[in-house]
Parts: C-alpha cells; structure tokens; sequence
C-alpha cells in the first residue's frame, strides 16, 4: 500500500489551532512500510511507503479498498503491531518525536494520553469481564495523578459527553448490557479520556448500523473541534483532505470532495479513477438499478506484488510499462496521481462513456 | 445467587437418588461375594449361607436396596462387613489425610502451573513455550508411583531432607482433634507438630500434584494465547496501560474461566485417586481403605465412598460454577 497526499488548508470548521503546530505538522508519515513475515511463507508487504501528514487541527482521512492496509497503517502508527514477524520500516514522527524504533516505555506513556485510537469493532474491543467505567477510569488513572473518586466523575463526565444517556449507571455496568452504539461510545470516551493530540479513527463506524454511523461520525466531528488537534480517520466520508490507499504506490491525493469521489471510485474502476475518479460513483441523474462497475479482483489477488503497478493485474487500461515499475506521483488538476496511462480528465464524459 | 444455589442444591438430590440406585446393583453385579472373601478358602455352604442371612444378603435384593435407603436417611451409611466399624466413621477418620495430600498437590498445581502457562501462552513460540510444554508433556506420562519413589528416593535417601513415610513422626506427642494433622498443630500450638506434618505432605504432595499440574499449564497457555489475541487486549495496549494492568486486568480474568473449570475436575480426581500416592508414602488415607475395600467385595463401603465421591463432586462444580459468575459479568445475568 502507498499513500502521499496533499493536504488543504485547515477546515473554519475547527476553530481552535495552535498557531506553532501550523510550523511542523503533528504526525508525519514518511516512507512507511510493514511487511509481515512467516516462517515457511514469502514475506508480505502490507503497506509500502506510504508517506502523509496531519497537522494541528486537520482531519485526514485514508480510503481504500479492505485489505488494501489502512487499519495497518494506523496500527503502526500506534506502535500496536506484533513485534514478532513484522518489520516496519520508515518514518513516523509524532510532534518532531520519532516514533519508530522508541522504547516500549515510552510509547505506552505516549499512547492513551497524546495519541489514541477508536476501533473498528465496538463489540470486541471491550473487556467483557470488566465494568466500563473501570475501562475509562483506567486510563485516566495511568495518565493522570488523578484520585480513584475523581477519575469516576469524570468518566460519568466522558460518557455524557459522548452522548450516553444515564451515564452516572452506564459506569457500573459490563459492556455486554450496552448496545453497539453506545460501545463505540464508549470507546470514543476512553480515546478522549485524556485529550489526545492525535485521535486516530479505524473505521468506527463499521459495525453500526446507519443511523447510528451518522451520529458517530458527527461525534468524532465535535470531538475534532473540541480537542483541537489532529484526526485521523479511516473514513471516506469525514476527511478534509486524504489520500487513497492501494495495495501498491498508485494513488489518487487531493483536498476533500476529490477523495471522496475518488474513494467512490475505487470501489468503482480502476480506470475511472484515473481519470480524476469521478466517473462510476453513484449519481442521481443514473437510471435506478444500474450497476456500479468495481474494480475487477479484489487487493489479494495481486500478491505478492513486487513491482510495477499495484494495479496492473486488474487494470483494463495496463500496458507493459505498468508491469515494469512503479509510476511516480504526479499532480493532476486539484490532485496528485500514480499512473501510466490515466484516460481523458473529462470526469462527466469519462463517467458517463464508462457507466 | 441465593436461588441459584438452592435449585443447584436441588437437583444434587435427584442426582445422588439415581447414583444411589445404580452403584448399590452395580457392586452386587461384581463377580465374588463378601461373606466368600470374609471366610475364606475353606468356608462350607452352610456357613455362607448363615453369613448371607446375618447380613441380610439372602434377601430379596429390591428389599435389601429399601433398607439401605431407609438407613441412609437417617445418615447410617452402614458398617464395613470386613472391619465391622461404621463407615462413616472411617471416613471421618480417614478423609483428613486424603483431603490434606490433594490440597497441597492441588496447592502447588495451581501455583505454579498458572503463571507457567501463563508465561507460556504469552510467549507463544518461544523457547521458554517450547521448554515448558515439554516439561508438562512429560508430567503427563510419568506413571504417578514412579514419581513418587523417584522423590523419595532423590529428597528422602540421598539428600536426607524430607520424611518418606506416614503423615507424622512417631515420636511426636500429638493430640489430633481434627484428624487433618496440620491443622491440628495449629490448634494445639504445638509447632513441632504442625512443621512435622507438613514436611511429610511435601513429597506425596508433589506426586500427586504433577499431572494436574501438567494440566493446568496446557489449559492456562491454550487460553491465553487465544485471550492476548483479542480486540479488547489491543484496545488496553493503546490506552498505553502498563504490562502488568494489561496482564491481570485483561488477560487473565478472561483467561480463568477455562482454567478454573479444570482445576474443580482436578480436585474431584484428586480426592478419588489418590490411592497410589497413599500407598506409596503410607498414609492412611480412604485411597488404601477403599483398596482393601474392594480386596473383599465390601458393600457398604464401596456404596458409601461412590456415593460421597458423587456428592463432592457436584459441590464442587456447584463452586465452579459461583466462580464463574465472580470471574464473569455475562454469567451472572444468565
């Protein structure tokens, strides 16, 4: 997977910036790369120098397809991979601090307190055997010189805050007498608990049905602005700016509404994305029922993939050259792309010829 | 909880009745009869049939299962035909040593196959994995009497450190109110007591304790390394707790439930199935009672150790049971 992206201007939307982070961006991503290896198995690059940054009070977002290692990346990011078996190479600077190769100790003063993270399943990501509000009041305690009493109030505090009703009971309880949504709540409560700097996103909303992924995302919105600093997210709809992944360094990198369609896209072709990724996302002026066109294959099926195009084995538009090395990052009006052969950059005609 | 446990304590009833009827035919259905062992080679015709008649084995064996019945009731387990004594006394004479030597084998399974296992499952692959799963392969297969005479010989002979026979030094003064010899050191506060009857629990203890020891290590690595594998325990490392949070708090709680129902099917074979390791170390324990016991075809013994075996067990998955609902919130609504 690769990923570089260019990002726009900070949102109005988030009020609160400091003016000494616009300097230096709060997370950098350079040239990062894991690779899981097993004994008895070529070793497998899940993620191949995927470079972005998110500065203070930036949301970003990454899309791909699944297994195209976005939840890789973030999990790096955290230092939450497996020691055994996964070599991670590159660069991530977090607030000028490498975070690559830091001591474990470190890291885990680090982690919950200046950088967090929300989890793509809300029904496994909680301790069953353990109440939730021990689970908030846990890493306040760890982060924080802060009295057992104390830590409670502020966990009913958390809880109301992330929009659980009757939050002063919700501590007392197990996980399993919560619904789906009000986990993932909780979850965002614990990422919360000690004003992270970093608030990193892996697809919350997965698990959930859609009325209740609204809410969520509107949730993380707040959170955003109210935390003030970076977020990154794992969600096609909620980033300023973001680029998409792929299991291999062609990418599509632009301000928000691009990517956004330009996610769209990667469920749609290969060859639309090229194109500036506005042609098979659905549209309403399109008769009812007709089908999208995805990307034939799915990520897997190019594995293991050495060199060359990431795409080329699914591509419709690949040619020789694309077997042969990778194609460089190249602006594309408001975006950037990986590609060879990219059709015409007329998105309504392109859109409409493909559909 | 309280309802829970009296419908549990319920259904032991039932339970036990059926257990009941079922051992007190089984028994006569072995080949060989008492009053034939009780006389002997030489015994006439004549004077087995009077001995059938003394005991009541003449009778009609639907009749002969009412009266047990009858006495049980009343809490008359019967008397041994061989020894003549009331079964229940044995018992009360005897359990304390059998109910010692499993608690500490019991004691040292649990103490030291918890964190081995632990440590096992956690380092899944490594050498100390590899070590420690071989090491409790190995007590798995070791025959329990060739441990025990490997242990006395290697502490007891050539080291001279532990005592090898019996469960008290003779020449100690001791009263015994219990019958359960430590506790009743501690009773007396005569220390010498209490310090003598422990050292001699060590060796058979350690026998006794090597299989469920072995167990448990393999149940306590098998769950571990299927809980450090799960969401939740990712979410704890991201909240940056430190090891040892993460290590109790969400592993092992989750880790338990398994390992806690081992460890109560352990108990109840440890308390049947101490017979080698009494025999062994000669302590007289129910495990050598029980032996002579079946030597001759003793009815009211063997029904009345069955029976008791049965009970135990159920107690004890009944508190299997309990725990599971302190160790796990999801029980407890069910």
């Amino acid at each position: 997977m690769s990923v570089e992206y260019i990002s726009n201007k900070p949102d109005e939307r988030v009020d609160v910036t400091l003016a000494g982070d616009q300097e230096r961006p709060l997370l950098e991503v350079d040239k990062l790369a894991v690779t899981f290896s097993r004994r008895g198995s070529t070793p497998l690059q899940a993620v191949d120098e995927v470079s972005f940054t998110v500065r203070a009070g930036e949301h970003v977002g990454l899309v791909g397809e699944s297994g195209s290692g976005k939840s890789v990346t973030a999990l790096a990011v955290m230092g939450l991979l497996p020691r055994r078996g996964v070599t991670v190479e590159g660069s991530v600077a977090f607030n000028g601090r490498e975070l690559i190769g830091l001591n474990i100790s470190a890291m885990r003063n680090l982690r919950g307190a200046e950088m967090a993270m929300v989890f793509q399943d809300p029904m496994s990501s909680l301790n069953p055997v353990v109440t939730t509000g021990k689970q908030i009041t846990e890493v306040l305690r760890r982060h924080r010189d802060i009295s057992k009493v104390d830590a409670v109030t502020e966990a009913v505090d958390l809880l109301r805050k992330v929009g659980i009703p009757d939050a002063r009971r919700r501590v007392s309880e197990y996980p399993h007498q919560l619904s789906g949504g009000m986990r993932q709540r909780v979850l965002i409560a614990i990422a919360l608990a000690c004003n992270p700097r970093l608030l990193i996103a892996d697809e919350p909303t997965t698990a959930l049905d859609v009325t209740i992924q609204a809410q969520i995302l509107e949730l993380l919105k707040g959170a955003g602005s109210q935390y003030r600093d970076g977020t990154c997210h794992d969600h096609p709809r909620s980033g300023d700016s973001g680029g998409v992944v792929r299991a291999g360094p062609r990418d599509v990198l632009g301000p928000h509404r691009g990517v956004q369609r330009a996610a769209r896209a990667v469920r749609a072709t290969a060859a639309s994305l090229h194109r500036g990724a506005d042609g098979v996302h659905p549209r309403l002026d399109q008769p009812r029922g007709e089908p999208l066109q995805p990307i034939p294959g799915s990520p897997t099926d190019t594995l293991p993939w050495s060199q060359g195009c990431a795409f080329a084995p699914r591509c419709p538009n690949a040619e020789g050259d694309c077997r042969m090395e990778t194609p460089r990052l190249e602006p594309s009006g408001s975006r950037a792309l990986r590609c060879f052969h990219p059709l015409t950059s007329d998105p309504r005609r392109a859109g409409r010829s493909d559909a | 909880m309280l309802r829970f446990v009296v419908r549990r304590l319920g259904l032991m009833v039932p339970t036990l009745f059926g257990l009941s009827v079922l051992l007190f035919f089984w028994v006569r259905v072995l080949p060989g009869d008492p009053c034939r062992s009780l006389l002997g080679q030489r015994a006439t015709p004549e004077g087995i049939a009077r001995c059938n008649e003394v005991y009541g084995f003449d009778k009609p064996i639907l009749e002969q299962y009412v009266t047990y019945v009858g006495a049980l009731m009343r809490g008359d387990f019967g008397s041994s035909i061989d020894l003549h004594e009331p079964v229940l006394d044995a018992f009360l004479n005897k359990l304390p040593a059998t109910i010692e030597v499993s608690a500490v084998a019991l004691l040292f399974a649990i103490v030291l196959g918890v964190p081995l296992g632990y440590y096992a499952g956690r380092h899944q692959g490594g050498w100390w994995d590899t070590t420690i799963v071989s090491g409790s392969l190995l007590g798995v297969t070791i025959p329990v009497f060739f441990l025990a005479i490997l242990l006395k010989y290697l502490f007891a002979r050539q080291l001279g450190l532990l005592p090898t026979q019996g469960r008290q030094d003779a020449r100690l003064d001791v009263e015994h109110p219990t019958n359960f010899y430590v506790l009743d050191g501690i009773i007396t506060g005569n220390f010498d007591a209490f310090w003598d009857a422990s050292l001699h629990l060590i060796l058979p203890g350690l026998a006794l304790g090597t299989i469920p020891l072995a167990i448990i290590v393999r149940i306590t690595r098998a769950s571990v390394s299927e809980v450090v594998h799960e969401d939740y325990v990712r979410t704890a490392e991201a909240k940056g707790l430190t090891s040892g949070t993460i290590n109790r708090r969400h592993v092992l709680r989750n880790a338990l439930l398994p390992v806690v129902t081992t460890i109560g099917l352990q108990l109840g074979l440890l308390l049947s199935g101490a017979v080698l390791t009494e025999t062994v170390f000669n302590i007289d324990g129910v495990g050598q009672y029980l032996y002579a016991a079946i030597g001759v075809r003793d009815y009211p013994v063997l029904q009345g150790f069955i029976l008791f075996i049965a009970l135990m067990y159920s107690v004890i998955n009944l508190l299997v049971d309990l725990s599971y609902g302190l160790i796990d919130p999801r029980v407890r609504a069910s």
